[in-house]
């Protein structure tokens, strides 16, 4: 409501401030009819108000182009098509905003990042560099931006507070680097008419001793999976074999993205901590006090190749092999990614929810005739090595960056671009298109509440506290686009069963510190660099953590499969309100 | 005995052709004896000239060179430039262009004392001499089997050359959904003979489909090469062995082969250098699986590219670039021995 309040005083003192922008109010009040068309959180006049901040702080940049990029998804393709030539007609700034793979724009703003070029005037960039970015210093930090020479292109009802992702867009200097665009998470998604099935409950409970419902725990998880994988359920109109479990193994960059995403840390990997472990975050990088990684490997304090990564792949391995449909192993992200949707998969444990929009299309066979899903979404289950305070899934924040090796005034226009494709005028109609949340103020919009129903539990999970625990890689991974790239050959590798999860992981943690130890090396980093540790045993750095009151690195429990536990949905529901 | 011209590329001694009574009566007919008339008068002009005014010849030598200039400096843009460049990079740890770490060859040290190198280069060597060993000797003969006649034997080459229009990327995504089971036709065709094509996990299968993918896709350029030289072929040759009672092998061996000699140098090494850095396909159809039975060198030059680690990609490059120029240069030198070899024997 204080926001709310904020925003309508800064709206009105803004109107009466400027009374002379009317040439291009055409513009905006065609747009704001024919698009927008009520689909917002702000008033008419508030979105007027908010249309003649833009006109206004434009008007020096009038004719100037600007090139922005992002990744191709629904969101930014209704940026692209839609908002971008709106911005262009109320503004007078032209803005081409190409989409292009998530990789590559990674590749562009690496290029400019190395080179100093000007390539592109804003990225949209997942926040998973945040570390990066804040290493380097190659991008404008938005604190000082807002407060310098972004001042008088900063829009007075932007309300940085409202966006529910700043906490992944902050470095450890507690400025903000990013400013977040899009968001999505990765959630468990399960058959909930499979599950609430008479049946399957009691043969459950018969064979398991505990109820069929959403699992909290990995046991419970495979328990589920075993139970579903290959039963008869043909008492449920269901045809062809079904399968406990979905997921993918080729050996292909793809078969990355969900080990560094989020996957260690649920399976228990790593320090507690929010938005990330500490001193130990997900990816098994160890820093120091001072922010500095110091290694990567058990023997430097790192937990990579630890028990607990060691159990998160094995489980992996084991659950690809033993309970999906023989095809998955073969399969990369992208093919993987509908099979749920095609009614043969019980549940899923790493289901991002940016398939949301494609999984509720009428006439799936995991629709009801009513247009309401037969799926439902919920948190994850975690890992026998999980404790209470880690992280639990992962978001992936796609987030406006501007690099300092950008002009200001196109950074300035560039920033205006930005603000408006996440201003409050449009977010709520954007999110109803793309279904990736960014602000407070959308989530718990009415248009919302009325949607719900439709969209298996998504804007549950946005409205719960929970959401969090859900975040994307943070600041202990000092060069995203090198580490990154080391996952999938030494994740293939087990996976294909060339070699142990635990020597994939060895190998793996050792890349890593080649990568962290050659940062050092070079000093490019300055203070902010790696610092590596000396090597010592396992016990030496158990103890340690004892001693500093964390837990990883962690030594190999004697029981991995504790007792299967799950909860029912709807109870689980109203927890979260 | 004197070697006798037949034309700019293929020599040949008279006894080892049709016999010696036709092969005379061949150097009867008009058309070739004009071939030695123009020599002639060639070596005679160019020796007047040195002769006479040696002054002239080499001002004409100089500003030769200077004529060369717009062509040498596009070559040293083009080649020599960033060849250098790389050259450069390859001794530093690269994180921005301001900030390079000086390392010296401990990228070279590294790639070449690794285990990983040594076998990518040696499925990358095995993979050439697969498709070498396939395509020039398919693309010889299905360019024999074309008819030389005008639009019959374009019709086909066009045909042929249809494959070489489609992009690197296209190909494996092709093929791919080609081979898929139950979704495409190739697929179920194998599967029908109870072939269960397993492309992704068996390694005998990856190789086959790169092999297949990429003998399909630059089979055409082979023959293009050979059919234009076979078309220059004047009949008469083709008269004088039918007189000569030559087998068809003979045909081939004595008329044919030495006539595409050249040309099929040029299919040989184009067709090295493209299947021994081959990405694309390789990468797409399995990213080097399974078990890395197809990671070749370039995957490897993809990995460093893909991490931005500038220094290892570009000591990687100039390594790789080493290869490829001593095994181009080892097969020019190769040809070019048993040339001098073959014209030796003739001669005495």
């Amino acid at each position: 409501m204080r926001y709310l309040l904020l925003n309508t005083t800064a709206c009105a003192a803004l109107m009466l401030a400027t009374g002379y922008a009317h040439a291009d109010m055409a513009a905006a009040e065609k747009f704001l009819a024919e698009e927008i068309a009520g689909l917002s959180v702000l008033s008419e006049a508030e979105q007027k108000a908010e249309m003649e901040f833009f006109i206004n702080a434009a008007k020096p940049f009038e004719g100037m182009e600007i090139k922005v990029v992002s990744e191709t998804i629904g969101t930014h393709e209704y940026e692209s098509k839609v908002l971008a030539p709106a911005f262009s007609a109320i503004t007078g700034i032209k803005v081409t905003h190409d989409l292009i793979g998530e990789g590559d724009v990674v590749e562009k703003l690496q290029t400019q990042m190395q080179s100093g070029e000007n390539i592109y005037d804003g990225y949209v960039n997942d926040s998973d560099l945040i570390g990066t970015h804040w290493r380097y210093q190659q991008v404008r930090n938005l604190t000082d931006w807002m407060a310098g020479e972004g001042k008088d292109v900063t829009n007075p009802g932007l309300d940085v507070a409202d966006f529910i992702g700043t906490s992944f867009t902050t470095a450890p200097d507690g400025k903000l680097y990013q400013l977040p665009d899009q968001q999505f998470a990765n959630l468990y998604w399960f058959r909930y008419d499979w599950f609430n099935d008479e049946k399957n409950k009691s043969d459950f409970k018969a064979k398991y001793g505990y109820d069929l419902g959403v699992p909290v725990n990995w046991s419970a998880y495979e328990d589920i999976a075993q139970f579903f994988t290959g039963r008869d359920m043909s008492h449920l109109g269901v045809e062809g074999k079904v399968y406990g479990n979905m997921d993918y193994g080729k050996k292909d960059p793809s078969l990355g993205w969900r080990y560094t995403d989020a996957w260690m840390s649920m399976a228990g990997m790593g320090d507690k901590g929010e938005p990330n472990g500490l001193p130990v975050d997900e990816w098994g990088i160890r820093v120091n006090d001072k922010s500095q990684p110091t290694g990567s490997c058990v023997d430097r304090g790192g937990a990579t190749n630890d028990a607990a990564a060691v159990y998160a792949v094995t489980k992996a391995i084991d659950w690809l092999k033993s309970y999906s449909p023989p095809e998955a192993a073969g399969m990369t992200f992208g093919e993987a990614g509908p099979i749920p949707a095609q009614g043969n998969v019980a549940q899923q444990m790493f289901w991002y929810t940016a398939f949301t929009a494609a999984t509720v299309e009428p006439g799936l066979p995991v629709m009801n005739e009513d247009g309401t899903p037969k799926w439902r979404m919920a948190p994850s289950p975690h890992g026998a090595y999980w404790e209470e305070g880690m992280k639990v899934g992962y978001q992936d924040a796609g987030s406006w960056t501007l690099m300092k090796s950008t002009p200001v005034d196109r950074a300035q226009a560039a920033w205006l671009y930005a603000q408006f494709v996440t201003s409050k005028t449009v977010d709520l109609k954007k999110s109803d298109v793309g279904l990736t949340f960014i602000r407070e103020s959308t989530i718990n919009s009415q248009h919302f509440t009325d949607r719900a129903n439709k969209l298996g539990g998504l804007i549950e999970f946005y409205r719960s506290p929970a959401r969090v625990q859900w975040s994307p890689t943070g600041t202990n991974v000092p060069d995203y686009p090198k580490l990154a790239q080391l996952w999938w050959q030494n994740i293939g590798d087990a996976m294909s069963g060339e070699k142990t999860p635990q020597e994939a992981l060895d190998s793996l943690c050792a890349d890593q510190e080649k990568v962290l130890e050659r940062l050092e090396r070079a000093g490019v980093q300055g203070e902010l660099g790696p610092v590596m540790n000396e090597k010592h045993d396992l016990a030496y750095w158990n103890n340690y953590a004892k001693e500093h009151g964390s837990v990883a690195p962690r030594i190999k429990l004697a029981n991995e499969k504790p007792a299967g536990e799950t909860v029912s949905y709807d109870e689980l529901i109203n927890s979260w309100k | 005995m004197r070697m006798h011209r037949l034309d700019c590329g293929a020599t040949l001694g008279p006894e080892q052709c049709f016999g010696p009574n036709l092969f005379h009566r061949y150097f009867q007919v008009p058309a070739c004896r004009s071939v030695f008339q123009t020599q002639s008068t060639e070596k005679t002009s160019e020796k007047t000239v040195t002769l006479s005014s040696p002054y002239r010849s080499e001002i004409q030598t100089s500003s030769a060179w200077w004529l060369l200039l717009p062509a040498l400096s596009v070559l040293a843009f083009v080649g020599v430039l960033p060849l250098l460049t790389i050259f450069n990079y390859s001794f530093f740890d690269i994180f921005t262009l301001e900030s390079r770490f000086w390392i010296g060859t401990e990228w070279y040290r590294e790639i070449l004392s690794s285990s990983r190198f040594f076998e990518s280069l040696a499925r990358s060597l095995v993979f050439s001499a697969i498709i070498l060993s396939i395509q020039i000797p398919l693309g010889v003969f299905i360019a024999l089997l074309l008819p030389r006649d005008g639009k019959t034997g374009m019709a086909f080459l066009m045909m042929l050359a249809l494959p070489l229009m489609v992009p690197w990327n296209t190909v494996p995504s092709m093929w791919v959904s080609f081979l898929g089971n139950p979704a495409g036709f190739g697929g179920r065709f194998l599967a029908m003979f109870g072939v269960d094509f397993d492309y992704k996990f068996n390694a005998l299968h990856t190789w086959i489909l790169l092999v297949a993918m990429d003998t399909w896709h630059w089979i055409g350029l082979v023959v293009i090469l050979c059919y234009s030289s076979l078309s220059t072929i004047p009949p008469a040759h083709y008269q004088a062995a039918a007189i000569d009672g030559a087998s068809r092998l003979q045909v081939f061996r004595f008329v044919e082969l030495p006539k595409m000699s050249a040309v099929l140098m040029m299919a040989l090494l184009l067709r090295f250098m493209d299947s021994f850095m081959i990405y694309t396909e390789a990468f797409r159809v399995n990213a080097g699986g399974p078990k890395d039975a197809t990671t070749f060198l370039s995957l490897d030059l993809g990995e460093e590219i893909a991490a931005f680690n500038y220094g290892p990609a570009a000591a990687r490059s100039i390594i790789y670039f080493m290869i490829v120029l001593a095994i181009a240069w080892s097969f020019r030198t190769i040809m070019n021995i048993r040339r001098d070899q073959t014209l030796g024997a003739r001669q005495r």
